[in-house]
């Protein structure tokens, strides 16, 4: 089994292959994370595209036995998210419904999907200092070590940002969430 | 609401995956700028001045024309071969001449002599009246008489 350092060591040296299993494994986190900072898949993408080709850039200057690349990727990420916050030009993000009550289809279908609105509304409207965190520990699984390291933050920071998260995560879909959702849902309607 | 509920439906939010735009965007970036197998990549710049450069370029192109035209002229000429006729040359060399000379040393004059030697002291002494050789010749020939060394009166 191929360590990560060495899989680093052969890319460094021009080993396609090497490269394409390293992609492999953290690409599908990078464009979820992005995804759901930025609420667009196309931004996403083109995220994901910068973040790999930021890390190629600066490859020979990486050195595994001092850092994991999956921090370094994911802190990669993190900046060139915030900088696409950031740049006024960029494309707005997907819309999100405010009007929950809008779409058709069969019932459960639609509340399965009114669900993931709820939930993505309701995490799009967290500051982003806690949605990062929040995303990062739900989503992506990362200790909160490594959350640390990722967003340049101390562990405590970190673990207060994801509380006041989860708090206001509680906040808002406790309408929703209270046992009766589809009752709820359907007294929105 | 419990902290199991919360995650639950959190898990509800789920993305699509990655393009394959994006898999051929990465991995064709990736191709682009990888380092080649055994080569280093060195990166600099040095200013150099517009007339310099203008001059270096001039000396370049006239090496390389240069270089060119000895090249085409070296390739159309056929090969010299000198071809000469032996031809043996004897050639003088200057012996070297020995010449001997003799030098006869004065020897001790006879006691009989005396009174001329006496003379010669006394000129010799006395250097104011020079010697006089008005009139001197040479002998036309002259005969060598070996004389038994040891005292004459005992002849």
């Amino acid at each position: 089994m191929l360590t990560e350092a060495k899989l680093v060591r052969q890319a460094q040296s021009g080993d396609a292959t090497a490269f394409l299993l390293l992609y492999q494994r953290y690409r599908k986190g990078i464009c979820g994370f992005a995804h759901r900072l930025l609420g667009s898949q196309a931004a996403a993408e083109d995220v994901t595209h910068d973040c790999f080709a930021a890390v190629i850039a600066s490859f020979q200057r990486f050195n595994p036995d001092r850092a994991s690349l999956k921090t370094y990727l994911y802190a990669m990420a993190r900046n060139l998210i915030r900088k696409h916050l950031r740049d006024p030009d960029n494309e707005s993000s997907e819309e999100i419904p405010e009007d929950l009550a809008t779409q058709a289809g069969p019932l459960d279908r639609l509340l399965d999907s009114e669900l993931c609105d709820i939930v993505r509304t309701a995490i799009g409207r967290l500051p982003p200092l806690q949605r990062e965190v929040l995303v990062l520990c739900e989503y992506e699984d990362l200790p909160l070590a490594e959350i640390a390291a990722i967003v340049d933050a101390d562990l405590g920071t970190v673990k207060a940002r994801l509380h006041r998260a989860r708090s206001n995560l509680k906040r808002i879909l406790a309408p929703y969430l209270n046992g009766d959702r589809d009752s709820q849902l359907v007294e929105d309607r | 609401m419990m902290e199991k509920d919360l995650k639950e439906v959190l898990k509800r939010w789920e993305i699509p995956d990655p393009s394959q735009q994006l898999d051929e965007r990465v991995m064709e970036t990736y191709l682009r700028r990888r380092r080649p197998w055994g080569i280093l990549n060195w990166k600099g710049f040095v200013r150099v001045p517009v007339p310099i450069l203008v001059l270096l370029l001039f000396v370049q192109l006239v090496s390389a024309a240069t270089i060119v035209y000895s090249h085409i002229y070296t390739s159309t000429l056929p090969p010299v071969t000198l071809s000469m006729p032996e031809r043996i040359v004897e050639i003088p060399v200057v012996k070297e001449k020995v010449v001997v000379r003799t030098m006869y040393l004065p020897v001790q004059a006879p006691k009989h002599s005396s009174r001329r030697i006496s003379n010669v002291q006394a000129n010799l002494g006395n250097e104011k009246e020079p010697m006089n050789l008005t009139g001197f010749q040479p002998v036309s020939d002259f005969q060598i008489q070996v004389i038994k060394g040891g005292n004459r009166n005992g002849r």
